[in-house]
């Protein structure tokens, strides 16, 4: 994955979900300077919430307090490009939830996972339609 | 949840349930978000509410401003519960947001709404 393109924010949080409200807040604002829609913002909102579960299921639980979520949000033209890697010494391969595929499919625009040699990892991108509210 | 002098939204309980019982049912007023850290929370309360005997169940959604495939599981799963015991199960005055996903999942076709 390439994260030198455009200006990104970075965010890194523990693999623990009660962090993951960080990850929407990020998303949130930053989707909100590029004027999203409030509908934008709510689907952003829950599709990084279900990429960053993802990967923090895939972290062993005994050693979440060292196991961490890296963020990179990038702005690409008009449209908020995320990408995600856990740090957890390895991970399964995803297998998502089948509500929580289907709300992945209705609330982002593209959407794919994968594994690294220390977790996993997902590529998600929302594009910004219509003005903002 | 915007008040005035008051903290501010991002770092106040993510999810706070309260909890009333009338008559054979059980209210859960949910304010706050639903999400992998708190949907646990909702189904010990749930679970709380079918032991205690009580068949018919409540879930206020009004104030709940965040919810999840997390979320969403813990709602079938005591939809299914209540359904098995031969009670009600009721989504009362669901949100903005969680009736979009509540919508576009199907749930709504399958789960009693009101308000």
């Amino acid at each position: 994955m390439n994260i030198d393109r455009e200006p990104s924010v970075r965010l890194t949080i523990p693999a623990r979900s009660r962090y993951l409200r960080l990850a929407r807040l990020t998303a949130a604002g930053i989707a909100s300077d590029l004027s999203f829609s409030l509908q934008g913002i709510e689907d952003l909102r829950v599709a990084v919430d279900e990429a960053c579960a993802v990967l923090i299921e895939g972290c062993d639980v005994a050693d979440h307090d060292t196991h961490e979520v890296d963020l990179h949000y990038c702005i690409v033209g008009d449209k908020l490009l995320i990408e995600g890697w856990s740090r957890c010494g390895g991970a399964g391969p995803v297998d998502l939830h089948p509500v929580a595929r289907e709300l992945l499919e209705m609330t982002a625009d593209e959407h794919e996972f994968g594994t690294t040699e220390n977790g996993r990892s997902f590529r998600l991108v929302k594009h910004r339609q219509g003005a903002a509210v | 949840m915007d008040r005035v002098g008051d903290v501010p939204a991002e770092l106040e309980d993510p999810l706070i349930i309260e909890t009333h019982v009338e008559g054979s049912t059980t209210v859960l007023v949910l304010r706050g978000e639903l999400d992998p850290h708190t949907a646990p929370q909702l189904r010990d309360e749930a679970d709380r509410a079918f032991a205690s005997g009580r068949v018919d169940l409540v879930l206020d959604l009004a104030e709940l401003n965040f919810i999840d495939s997390s979320g969403l599981r813990v709602i079938i799963s005591s939809h299914k519960t209540a359904s098995e015991r031969g009670g009600r199960f009721v989504l009362r005055s669901p949100s903005q947001t969680a009736r979009r996903l509540l919508d576009i999942t199907g749930l709504l076709d399958h789960i009693e709404t009101s308000g």
